[in-house]
């Protein structure tokens, strides 16, 4: 019987990376302590995430749940939304030669962005998105383009070229 | 104390240039505002800002992101004190006093008392800063390979102690960070770690594309979890900012003593401003009443006064191992070290020697923003209340933008807006397991260096273990480590830390 389900499964997750490091680790030389090789830290260091996690599991087991430690329900719609809008921003700024998607630049890349991440939250408004999104664009591109000078493509590649 | 003014003196003529005024402006400007904004703190902030200072002189580089921190510190109150949210963490315990001040009509007095508490706590933080960072450095520059491993783990194992929640938890997290920070090309051996042979991992994750990942998107998946945030603003106009004779009474001894615990706590490992704050708060309680004061907690203005000077001068003290030992004590000090790699400034205890200007004038212009602070905030405070109401379904998607857009200008490359995304959902993940994430960051800046020292210290002993407690540095330093350990297992401490941290949530 688990009692506090966050301190399980986190301990859990630990011991994975913990092993994976290790395992790792294993495939560089490790050497001696006089002279250390690239293996040396990294595989020790996972050992100790291995026994901590180990031991942060086997404590969160017992017989008194502990409501504090319950995980929550996950909400799957942030997560979704908010690293779609960062993702999408990548694949529109630089565009996607593989699916023939040309660079979209800096203007289309932050609409976009905008207004996917604003979907993320409980109440979505198209009209506020869109203005917050003009707004936001305009700013982007005198703050970026005109005033740091950063090296931004600011429209599409097919309307510059 | 001539050598002193003599150095001060350096700073000023560093500091006072247009170009580092109007930085510092700008930082403390930035900083504040996002002091008010719920939901972006100054990690976040200066990571985003990093790219926007490449083309800068490290110095006013530094000026402008130091400025971003101490302003966060101060914006934090007002949202404490007007809607009962703070706006930082080191601000939590602003609320309780502070926003009681506001509901009985003296949102005016408990405003100055933090803005004038600040200023103080602050002279007397950069006054401190500038007299102990010196004697630091001299003793640093001594220390061998095995006393820089053993300060690592003794700032690591402070870290921890000091920060709140589950104490093995903490521990893994700085282990993971660690292990995420042998990824890329070992600088001894030349392999490769975990690159996968993937050229883009061989440099290593950047610590920026982590900072913002894990505290930017992170942070805003985890409060979109929770929920639309409540924010009652209580007074629109303000009147009579200017504290009475009896609140000035009052308000100095809190502050003089908020001043010298934040210079002390800022110094130690995973102190900072929170803390201090905390301690300072606790200790103000503790004192006996006046016969005709209110009790701290219904709205006295020495649990506003007291707090709000500790946390300044500890976020000005927690500079001090940054810029003389190269160790940071708090993410945000992991970010100034990035940064002044970026220039490449090697941080450690030949700074000040090598870089005089950048240092003092550092330490100048921290003065000076705090002087700017309180000439532009009290004034103004009626803009940044106004900036209370904007809703955070505007707020966040703005802050997704200039999180993807900083990430990208980091290196120009959009490998780094992937793995931002990476980093974004683990550290969702790890929050929603109730693991705090500043460790981790800490690990990830901190495990290559303790890996370099280790070797060194191993190297020159011929793999004789034995040389870190035949050194006494290192010795030292591992022995408090240990009390330290000792210290919070106790029984006895652990249930009246728990019961402290609980406090405040």
């Amino acid at each position: 019987m688990v009692k506090h389900r966050q301190n399980f499964v986190f301990g859990l997750l630990c011991m994975l990376m913990g092993i994976a490091f290790a395992i790792g680790a294993k495939g560089y030389s490790v050497g001696t302590s006089a002279r250390m090789g690239a293996g040396f830290f990294p595989f020790y260091v996972s050992c100790l995430l291995i026994l901590l996690g180990a031991w942060i599991s086997v404590t969160s087991l017992g017989q008194d749940h502990k409501p504090e430690g319950n995980i929550g329900k996950l909400y799957v719609r942030p997560v979704i939304f908010i690293l779609g809008a960062n993702l999408l921003f990548g694949v529109l700024l630089v565009g996607l030669p593989s699916v023939g998607l040309p660079p979209m630049g800096l203007l289309v890349s932050v609409f976009a962005t905008v207004i996917v991440a604003a979907m993320a939250g409980r109440e979505f408004v198209w009209r506020e998105a869109l203005l917050l999104a003009s707004v936001l664009a305009a700013s982007c591109f005198v703050l970026f383009v005109v005033m740091l000078k950063l090296n931004l493509p600011v429209l599409p590649s097919f309307l510059t070229a | 104390m001539n050598f002193l003014l003599d150095n001060l003196s350096i700073g000023f003529s560093v500091a006072l240039t247009l170009q580092n005024l109007s930085y510092a402006l700008i930082g403390c400007l930035m900083g504040t505002l996002i002091g008010v904004l719920p939901g972006l703190g100054p990690v976040a902030t200066i990571a985003m800002l990093l790219p926007a200072t490449y083309s800068l002189s490290p110095v006013t580089a530094l000026i402008m992101l130091a400025g971003i921190y101490y302003g966060a510190q101060y914006g934090g109150s007002t949202t404490a004190i007007l809607v009962n949210l703070p706006g930082e963490p080191s601000s939590i315990v602003t609320t309780l006093d502070g926003y009681e001040m506001a509901k009985n009509g003296r949102a005016g007095p408990a405003l100055s008392a933090a803005a004038i508490g600040s200023f103080i706590a602050g002279t007397i933080g950069t006054v401190g800063l500038a007299a102990f960072a010196v004697p630091l450095a001299s003793v640093a520059i001594k220390f061998g390979p095995a006393d820089y491993f053993s300060l690592m783990v003794f700032g690591l194992i402070g870290a921890v102690v000091l920060a709140s929640g589950s104490l093995p938890k903490a521990i893994a997290m700085i282990l993971i960070g660690m292990l995420v920070g042998m990824i890329g090309t070992d600088v001894n051996s030349g392999v490769e770690r975990y690159s996968f042979d993937m050229p883009e991992l061989a440099d290593g994750i950047g610590f920026v594309v982590v900072a913002m990942g894990v505290f930017g998107y992170g942070e805003i998946m985890q409060n979109l979890s929770r929920g639309e945030i409540h924010r009652d603003l209580l007074t629109r106009k303000l009147t009579g900012l200017m504290p009475t004779k009896e609140d000035m009474k009052a308000m100095l001894p809190p502050i003089l003593r908020g001043s010298a615990i934040g210079s002390i706590i800022g110094v130690l490992p995973g102190g900072g401003a929170m803390l201090a704050a905390f301690v300072s708060y606790t200790i103000e309680k503790k004192k006996k009443l006046k016969p005709d004061e209110v009790p701290l907690g219904k709205g006295n203005i020495r649990g506003v006064a007291g707090p709000e000077s500790a946390n300044n001068a500890g976020a000005q003290a927690s500079f001090v191992p940054m810029l003389t030992l190269g160790i940071p004590p708090n993410p945000v000090m992991a970010l100034m070290i990035g940064a002044m790699m970026i220039h490449d400034i090697q941080p450690g205890p030949q700074v000040i020697s090598s870089n005089p200007e950048l240092f003092w004038g550092l330490i100048a212009s921290m003065w000076i923003g705090n002087l700017m602070l309180v000439v532009l905030n009290l004034p103004m405070i009626g803009m940044w209340v106004k900036l209370l109401t904007v809703p955070y379904r505007w707020l966040f998607p703005s802050i997704v933008l200039f999180c993807a857009i900083g990430v990208f200008t980091t290196n120009n490359t959009v490998w780094d807006i992937w793995m931002v995304a990476i980093f974004g959902l683990c550290g969702y993940i790890l929050m929603r397991l109730g693991a705090e994430v500043a460790p981790l960051m800490l690990g990830l800046v901190l495990g290559p260096m303790m890996e370099e020292n280790l070797r060194r210290a191993l190297v020159i002993s011929g793999g004789d273990w034995s040389v870190f407690v035949t050194r006494p540095i290192s010795a030292f330093l591992l022995l408090m480590a240990a009390l330290l350990v000792v210290l919070i297992l106790s029984p006895a401490l652990k249930k009246r830390r728990e019961e402290a941290f609980k406090e405040d949530d």
